[in-house]
């Protein structure tokens, strides 16, 4: 039993680390190009049009991936963990529902419409095709932490027999846990696009692959997404820490390596539910220590970019951007040792003190079972996360000014009339 | 009618289009070896779905979502009663989806076919996949005295493996008949040859597949109305003729909407055939869940509907609406990412 739990519980933390390092910078980058995009249109000015469509390259690649990995999340779900969702479907499988169709389904049909509209749709229909995706991208952050806030923060519901009764719609859409932690996401998203764009663009000027006016407004753009984003994401982050010592005493126990809290805790628990694992309280705890630290390291970064790329400069610092390539890992870092400590620091509860993890794996789960799902969805979406950094970096290498082949080399019955159709896709 | 009836029948008809328009997918991802024989006709194939690509594969996620939500059992039911054949099915959904949206982001022409490879595979799992998680739903599952799971073992079958390879065949036929209405001549024309071949081999394995059902006793007490289930497999094979029909006298997109029809009639089929008990024990001992438990409680799905409830129906129309914007058959002047 307890290694079969740990197989669903090492496939299902694997696959939501590979979902979120593309998440994030999903998040991120889809505000900065819709930002762009609206100032091409505003303005008429080329050098945004062509930010729009490099930037918007980058974003539709790592989304690509990211569905991917949303898919093979959606359906463990389902497969190995049917105790949850038989348990808490109303309270855990509503909002989630609520979120694929309201995020997800409108979300890839006007990305669609983006990709495929660039001269089909009127600009400004087109110009909301793209706003239309940012807010069905971040309504989903919404409805998905509905649910994630209930199972660290189990609000307006009843429990009835074996399952629980959504009684109270309000209380769950007014969680304090969830919305404290939407907030925390969305300003670390930005920062992540931001110091996305930082890096990218010190790689595009380093290898020369872009123009100055190119680089700078991408660095300025970036700049501001990083410094606003890292300040806010630690401002909500600190007072969010305030709420987990209120509501999940063991969670900061663990963070602040209270040895005897974690020992008293560990007894109270196996009185109540027999054998229970204990979160490993190292792991919890470094991973906070590395988000604040991280976080401070991006404060500073962020800020020290903004100032450098005031009044029009490209960059005044000569170190600030070798740094930058680097610093661009931060933020991915940071998000995922933020998810630990979440939802590390949460267990043995599936749903807080309702409900333990190894009530929500699924009755018929075997280790055979789950050995295979695991190696086929664990090697399938982290070998398509690598294959799509390979992408992005072959992308950046490449840069903006070229790729606007449309027709493929060696399709007979497209003659080369670059001219007509160098607008024809949005991007290749 | 209660908010569970709605959506019990909701998930039908969002499993039905899920399996029309993301079949369109796996039906060219599975026929493009074949009618498109060099990179230019490739991208020409996968083109033709462009701007409905994403669109179709997004009703995987928002018909197993809202199922997940409304109708919990339902859904853990189905999954883990057929663990190994949704695995496949999933992570066949998966490739096709991340591939075709990724293989032309490099030009070497190496990796270009390495990912029609994997688009190629990912086709054939996904429609062999839901096929058989369909097949063995109808058949029944491996369920215990309280009506829950209780493994999967039984679910691979003789009767689900030919399910899963009809799938193949209907969802290949489809995808040839859309390929024949939006491509230009040399893969239309490709396309057209091969769904006279596959439409007749989808009709043979439909029929095979309901003969082996009956004779080797696969379902045995968990089709309710088996006379009118058998109607509607008939009328899927019927269906099949007709398209090949339209295809002849090149009336091209009435031929893509026929087999679009025949694919819909499969969840059409489980629902006439089973409903209400849509699982069913496969051996004596088991118990079958009762509507009731299978569906979710009354706040939460009140709160599904009004909140999903418009913006299903809105995205619905405006996919309609794409689909009618980007009717024409594709030339030099079609947006081209794929």
């Amino acid at each position: 039993m307890t290694v079969t739990l740990d197989l669903a519980r090492a496939e299902f933390a694997l696959t939501v680390v590979f979902h979120y390092l593309l998440v994030a910078l999903t998040l991120g980058l889809v505000l900065l190009v819709a930002i762009t995009h609206t100032r091409w249109v505003r303005t008429g000015n080329p050098v945004y049009q062509r930010m729009t469509r490099f930037w918007g390259l980058l974003y539709v690649v790592n989304y690509a991936v990211g569905i991917g990995a949303g898919i093979a999340m959606e359906f463990q779900l389902s497969m190995n963990w049917s105790g949850l969702e038989n348990f808490a479907s109303s309270v855990v499988g509503a909002p989630l529902a609520v979120e694929t169709v309201v995020a997800f389904f409108a979300e890839s049909t006007f990305l669609a419409l983006w990709i495929f509209g660039w001269r089909r749709l009127p600009k400004k229909a087109h110009l909301a095709m793209i706003w239309l995706v940012v807010v069905s991208a971040y309504l989903s952050v919404v409805w998905a932490l509905f649910a994630n806030g209930f199972m660290n923060h189990p609000v307006g519901y009843e429990r009835t027999g074996d399952s629980l009764r959504l009684v109270d719609v309000g209380a769950l859409l007014t969680n304090y846990n969830a919305w404290i932690a939407i907030a925390h996401i969305v300003f670390g998203a930005l920062a992540t696009g931001g110091f996305f764009m930082l890096g990218v663009s010190a790689i595009l000027r380093r290898r020369g692959r872009a123009d100055a006016e190119f680089v700078r407004r991408s660095m300025r753009t970036g700049a501001h997404a990083a410094c606003w984003g890292s300040i806010l994401a630690v401002g909500v982050g600190a007072i969010q820490l305030e709420a987990v010592t209120k509501e999940q005493p063991v969670k900061f126990a663990a963070f602040i390596g209270a040895q005897d809290e974690l020992d008293a805790f560990a007894d109270k628990l196996r009185q109540q539910f027999g054998q229970v694992d204990m979160p490993p309280s190292g792991l919890v705890r470094y991973a906070a220590l590395s988000m604040v630290a991280i976080g401070v390291l991006m404060l500073v970064f962020g800020i020290w970019s903004l100032i450098a790329t005031r009044k029009g400069r490209v960059m005044s610092s000569t170190v600030l951007p070798r740094l930058l390539v680097p610093v661009l890992v931060l933020p991915f870092l940071a998000n995922i040792a933020g998810w630990v400590f979440r939802e590390v620091g949460r267990q043995p509860y599936a749903v807080y003190q309702l409900f333990t993890t190894g009530q929500a794996l699924s009755p018929s789960a075997t280790t055979a079972g789950l050995a295979v799902s695991l190696a086929v969805f664990v090697t399938l979406v982290g070998t398509l996360l690598v294959v799509d950094w390979w992408l992005l970096a072959k992308l950046v290498r490449r840069g903006p000014d070229e790729g606007v082949d449309l027709w493929a080399a060696g399709s007979d019955e497209r003659p080369g009339d670059r001219d007509e159709n160098v607008d024809v896709a949005v991007l290749v | 009618m209660g908010y569970a009836t709605l959506w019990l029948f909701g998930f039908g008809v969002l499993l039905a289009g899920y399996l029309v328009l993301a079949g369109l997918d796996y039906g060219v991802a599975i026929v493009a070896p074949f009618v498109a024989r060099d990179d230019g006709e490739r991208r020409l194939a996968f083109n033709a779905l462009g701007p409905f690509f994403l669109s179709n594969e997004v009703w995987l996620l928002v018909a197993f979502g809202v199922l997940f939500g409304t109708a919990p059992r339902l859904g853990t039911s189905i999954l883990t009663g057929t663990f190994g054949m949704a695995v496949v099915a999933v992570a066949g959904a998966l490739l096709v989806n991340v591939a075709v949206q990724l293989r032309s982001r490099v030009r070497a022409p190496r990796v270009r076919r390495t990912w029609d490879g994997l688009i190629f595979a990912g086709g054939v799992a996904a429609a062999f996949g839901w096929g058989a998680v369909i097949t063995a739903v109808i058949g029944g599952l491996a369920l215990g005295p309280d009506g829950h799971v209780t493994g999967a073992g039984t679910a691979l079958t003789a009767f689900s493996v030919l399910g899963g390879l009809s799938m193949v065949a209907l969802l290949a036929t489809h995808g040839s008949m859309f390929l024949a209405a939006r491509t230009p001549a040399p893969v239309a024309s490709r396309a057209r040859r091969g769904a006279i071949v596959l439409s007749v081999a989808a009709g043979l394995l439909l029929a095979t597949t309901m003969v082996t059902g009956r004779l080797g006793d696969y379902y045995a007490g968990g089709i309710e109305r088996p006379t009118f289930a058998l109607v509607v497999l008939l009328l899927a094979v019927v269906l099949l003729k007709v398209a090949l029909w339209l295809l002849t006298s090149r009336r091209y997109w009435a031929a893509s909407a026929t087999t679009a029809t025949a694919v819909a009639l499969m969840p059409v089929l489980l629902y006439a055939g089973k409903y209400p008990a849509l699982i069913t024990p496969a051996d004596a001992g088991g118990v079958a869940p009762t509507l009731g438990q299978l569906v979710g409680e009354h706040t939460a799905l009140a709160m599904i509907t009004w909140t999903a409830g418009p913006v299903l129906v809105a995205v619905i129309a405006v996919q309609a609406w794409s689909w009618w914007a980007f009717r024409g058959r594709l030339d030099r002047h079609s947006p081209i990412y794929y």
